[in-house]
Formats: structure tokens, sequence, C-alpha cells
């Protein structure tokens, strides 16, 4: 080999060696560059093709009645849209669509000739419509998963309940009030995808993950059933405008059943007026009638200014007051405390009012909890009306005695009776006994509360024992009488005041029936109001039976035996062993 | 001695050439074993994947028709249903005091 031609194959070598050693160094340096200098912005870069942010709405939690049935809950659906631009045949898919969703087509193919990329159709679809429609195989129908709100009992409580907005958001009654605790949370989260985008992590599973806690009610579905029941017969028999009942555990408060008719099924709100949706045993009050008597004699007992056995002169049945003259419905002279109650005398109870002045009028029913909100917790809670004493005329004072110039609602008359039947204790109305987090756990639990001791024990019971006269043969509230028990009660008949002012209706009236059995020990206490009642107007005739019905089927319900004597059948659960 | 020494050489490149494609055969084989173990174990894989998958669809399923079975159970359990049916299919009626048997508490 020639020299020349060694150092020309030398040269090459070079040429290659530094061409290599340039190609090594460049990928040296773009992998360190790479690696060291652009490695956060590509593994942002990296993330962003297989991770994706969703704003997740956490499900809505549950309503339960004290036995864990559902009043309230919310299902899967499906909510349908359409990518216009993909729609091949407007006017024929927007039919079709528009036949299966029953909407209109016109406005429908108006849309979908729109090209736009989203359309939204029609929110929370049946599963029968979304299985016609995917039948339908129309390209471009986009359909996502949403929530409905659905309560399994339609009417049952709906007033109490109440119902959310197309937003999920509590709009009435519980779900409005603990919407806070109801809610899901809202939150926005980075999911994995796969290579064709599709969450790895389903929306469904991270709905449920942020899903909101769950109410207990204190609601007893059958009672609340049975009330309801109760209420409807009676206010249809007496073609009365409406009508609300109340039952109530004396002893701790617990509401069993909150029952009000005409009725509202939340799961179809709209198709209900307004009126319809509020729970009108806390929001309305209405003039009580004679039930407040009770609270008054008990007061007036209380404080020893009587006793049951004081005599009071009824004026034969006509007694001037200032300018007006108080009636009784029944005539008399000379009765007994018991007797001006069992024969509801107002010009007994305004004489009695005589003697105690209306301060002592006034501090008695406030001590019951009229004129003040009970702290139930469902929204829209009416305090009543109870103007300070200082404004009462000689004919205010008189009228407030038997019910008529103040107002109360259905709750507070319930409470009041409570705190008579609990030996004169007043307990804090509950309603919601608990509540839950998502995982079932108890979050919250709210225990019977005592509030305070408006009567002593002794009152109590004397009152009692003047309520059951009511309930007894001659009393005026003997259609409430419940044979094997022993039942107290008081009627209450309120004119309302004439529509258009001007004093009180000679047609309007409220009627109702308070009361508690069995007399020695209370178990239930229960309130029945109907307003504007038809056919007759007496709460002797129209509230009371309805009074008894509710009460009687609650009994047979708990597997509360008659407490007077009686042929009664009682089984026994034997234990096999023992036997 | 050279002739001898020439044998002894050849002899040895020729036992070189014997153990070689023993050495490689060995090599060859195990490089097949784990070929068939990769491809067995990822065939198996991709069955559990999608046995995985199936599964996981299942219990979605179950889930949800369990989810619906609870409504269905609350729809048909609520007591108008069953009062009604009590009235009008049973010939049912609320009853009367003395028709109540109490269970002693």
């Amino acid at each position: 080999m020639t020299q020349e031609r060694k150092k020309g194959i030398r040269a090459r070598i070079v040429v290659v060696e530094v061409f290599f050693f340039s190609f090594i160094l460049l990928l040296g340096a773009n992998a360190v560059k790479i690696q060291i200098l652009d490695s956060n912005d590509l593994a942002r870069k990296a993330e962003n093709e297989y991770t994706g942010t969703v704003r997740i709405q956490g499900k809505r939690g549950e309503i339960l009645d004290r036995n864990m049935n559902r009043l309230g809950t919310t299902i899967d659906a499906l909510s349908v849209a359409a990518s216009a631009k993909k729609i091949e045949n407007p006017a024929k898919d927007a039919r079709a669509i528009a036949s299966v969703l029953k909407i209109d087509p016109v406005k429908l193919r108006k849309r979908l000739s729109s090209r736009r990329s989203f359309v939204p159709i029609k929110r929370k679809i049946s599963p029968a419509e979304a299985r016609e429609l995917k039948a339908l195989d129309i390209k471009g129908l986009i359909f996502q998963n949403d929530v409905i709100r659905f309560y399994p009992n339609r009417t049952l409580a709906g007033q109490v309940i109440g119902f959310t907005g197309s937003d999920a958001k509590g709009l009435e009654g519980l779900e409005y009030g603990y919407d806070s605790v109801l809610q899901g949370q809202r939150t926005r989260l980075t999911v994995t995808k796969d290579a064709t985008g599709r969450q790895l992590d389903p929306e469904k599973r991270l709905q449920e993950r942020f899903s909101g806690g769950s109410l207990v009610l204190t609601i007893d579905r059958n009672i609340q059933y049975l009330s309801e029941t109760a209420l409807e017969d009676v206010v249809s028999r007496f073609r009365a405008r409406s009508g609300m009942a109340v039952v109530m555990r004396p002893k701790t408060g617990e509401i069993l059943a909150m029952a009000l008719y005409p009725e509202f099924n939340p799961n179809a709100f709209s198709e209900f007026t307004r009126e319809s949706w509020r729970n009108r045993v806390v929001t309305d009050p209405f003039e009580p009638g004679s039930v407040m008597k009770v609270f008054v004699a008990a007061s007036a007992m209380d404080k020893g200014y009587c006793t049951s056995k004081s005599i009071f002169f009824c004026e034969n049945g006509a007694y001037k007051v200032g300018s007006k003259v108080i009636h009784d419905t029944h005539e008399s002279g000379w009765l007994t405390l018991g007797q001006i109650l069992k024969y509801s005398s107002n010009i007994g109870m305004v004489k009695i009012t005589e003697t105690t002045g209306k301060q002592a009028l006034y501090d008695s029913l406030t001590g019951f909890g009229f004129g003040r909100k009970t702290g139930l917790g469902s929204p829209g809670e009416s305090s009543g009306t109870l103007s300070s004493p200082g404004k009462w005329s000689t004919i205010d004072t008189s009228a407030i005695t038997f019910g008529q110039g103040m107002s109360v609602t259905a709750l507070q008359l319930a409470v009041g009776f409570s705190a008579i039947a609990n030996d004169g204790v007043l307990m804090r109305p509950l309603l919601v006994q608990k509540t839950l987090l998502n995982t079932g756990e108890t979050d919250q639990e709210f225990k019977p509360q005592v509030q305070r001791r408006v009567i002593s024990k002794h009152t109590a019971r004397t009152v009692r024992k003047m309520m059951r006269s009511v309930v007894s043969e001659g009393g005026t509230g003997f259609s409430a009488a419940l044979e094997g028990y022993s039942v107290c009660g008081k009627t209450g008949t309120a004119q309302k005041v004439a529509k258009g002012g001007g004093g009180y209706s000679k047609y309007l009236y409220t009627a109702a029936f308070a009361g508690f059995a069995p007399e020695v020990n209370p178990e239930l206490v229960v309130v029945v109001v109907v307003d504007e009642p038809r056919k007759s107007h007496y709460g002797s005739v129209v509230a009371a039976p309805a009074f008894k019905s509710i009460l009687a089927e609650s009994f047979h319900y708990l597997n509360i035996p008659p407490d007077l004597e009686q042929e009664q059948i009682v089984a026994r659960v034997s234990d096999g062993a023992k036997s | 001695m050279e002739w001898n020494a020439d044998r002894i050489r050849k002899n040895g490149v020729k036992q070189e050439i014997k153990k070689i494609p023993g050495r490689w055969l060995v090599i060859l084989l195990i490089f097949l074993c784990e070929l068939f173990i990769y491809t067995g174990i990822r065939v198996e894989c991709t069955r559990k994947g999608f046995q995985i998958s199936h599964a996981e669809q299942a219990r979605k399923q179950s889930e949800a028709y369990r989810k619906e079975l609870i409504i269905e159970r609350e729809r048909l359990g609520s007591p108008e249903r069953i009062a009604t049916i009590a009235r009008t299919r049973l010939g049912l009626d609320m009853p009367e005091q003395g028709q109540v048997v109490y269970m002693d508490r």
C-alpha cells in the first residue's frame, strides 16, 4: 500500500470518527436537554395525554324514616344531547327522537339544524326512553350520566321532606333545611384516561365517593300513612279546605307523623300549586279556639289561683265584656274548673282570667311555647302571634282565653300538650334523629332535649284528669273516646277572620282536637286541625273522630295495649327452650 | 514431532467445533423457553385482564341492579300500596278494638 493511500484511509477514518463523535455528542446533548432541562415540561405534557380534569358533583344523601325506610333517595339516570354536526337528517331524526321523548319535534328540528357540537335534548330520561333512543341508532346522539331525586313513597310526608331543583339543591322542606348535610361534595379531580380518552375511574364511582350525608328522621312512615289517610277521610267527608295532623311522643318530643292534606307529590312538584308545597304544620299559624283553655286552666291551677274544684259562675250562657257579649254553646250556671273544661265554657275561662290577670295569662302561654318558634329545624317555621299583654284590651284578653285573637301552629299545640302529658316538662320537638356520613356512620345525633318545666307534676296530672272528663260521656270530646284506653283531650272550634277583613266570618271555621292517651302514662300526643270544614264546623264532630282513628291505629301498630280493664288478647313470644 | 503437534491442534479445533453448537443450542433452548414462557404469561395476563374487566362490568351491573331492587322494594313496601292491596285484593280492613292481638312486652 502506498503512503498516499494510507493517508487517504486515515483521513477518512478521522472524518468518520468526527462524524460519529459529533453525532454521539449531539445525542448526549439532546438527552441532557430531555432528561434534565425539559423534564418538567415533558412530564406535564405526557401527563396531559393520559389524565384529565373532571368536575364531580357527589350524589345527594338519602332521607330515611326512623326504621331506615327510604323517604327520599337519588337514582341514576341518563340525559340525552346531540352533536348537531353529526346528525345526518335533522328533520327525520328530530321526528323520531321527539316521538320517543314526547317533546315538540319542530323545536327539536330547529335545534338539530343549528350544526352546534352540543345540543341538550332532554335531562333525566327514563330507562325505557333510553333503550328506545339507543335502538333508533341515530349517529350524533350523546348519552350522559345524570341523577334523579326520587321519593319512593310518592305523596307520603311530601311537604315534610320537600324537594330539590334540577341542580340537586333543596328547595323546600327538609331537603332545603338540611341541604348542607344532604348535598354531595362539588370538586374538580384529575382522573386517569385510557388511550381512547375514557376515564379509568368511572364518574359514577366518584359520585358515590363524594356523596352527601343522610338524614334519619323520627317520622314513622306507617304512622305517617295512618295519619294522612285519616286526614284525607275527614277533609273529603266534611268538604274542608285542608287538614293537618301531628303525632308526637311526649316523653322524648319525637315527631312520629306530620300529615297534611291535600297531599303533595315531590316527584312531580311542578304539577302542584306553591301553596301545597309548604309544611303548614310549622309554617301556617291559625286561631286555635278552645284547645287553648287547657293551658289557661293549667297555669291558673299551677300558680295557685284556683283548684280543680274551684267554682265559677258562668252567667247562664251570656256575659258582657266591655262592649261585647261572650256566649257559651251550653248555658251553664256554677261550674267547677273541671266542668268548665268538660263543657268548654268560654265564660268560665274569662272568669278564671279575671282572677289571674293578663300578665299571668301571657306568662303561662309563653311558658308553654306559644309566640315562639319551637326550634324544630324545619324551614319557614312560624312563631305564631301572641302580642305583649300591654297591647291587650279587655276583650282581647277574654278572647285569648278561648283561643281567639292569637295564633299558633299545629306543632306548637302538639308541643304544649306534650308538656302536660309529660308531667309538666316541655320537650324540644325532634324531627331529625341523626345525620349519617356517606360511609353510613353516625355524624350527629340529636337526643331528646328538655326545654323547661312549665307546670308542676301534680298540676299536670290534675289537668290530665280534667281532660279525661272532656272525652268521657257528656263531655264535648266524647267522639274521641277510644274503647279500652283512657283518652285525654280537648276540642277546639275557632271562627276565622273574614276574607277581606271586617271581623270574624260566620261561615269559616277551624275545627281542632288535641289530646293524648293513656292518661297515666301517655304514649302519644295527637293534634288534628281541619281548616274550613263545611258540613259541620265543631271540633268535636269534625276533628275528634280523626283523632280517634289516628290514635287507635297507631296504638295497634305500636303494640300499645289498652290501659282500662277489658278483655284483650295478649300473645306471648315463646323462646322454645323454657316452654 | 511437527506432524504430532499439527494433529493435536486439529483435534482441539474439532473438539471446539463440537463444543460450540451444544452450548449455543442450550442458549437457544433457554431463549426459546423464555420466549414461550413470556408469550404464555402475556397471553395469560391479557386473558386475566379481560376476565377482570368482565367481572368488573358484572359487578357494576349487579350494583346498579341492587340499587334498582332497593328502590323497587321501597316502592312495593310503601304503606299506601300494601293498604290498597289488603283492601282491594284481600278484602281486609282495619281491625276493630276487640280484634287486635297484643304481643306481651
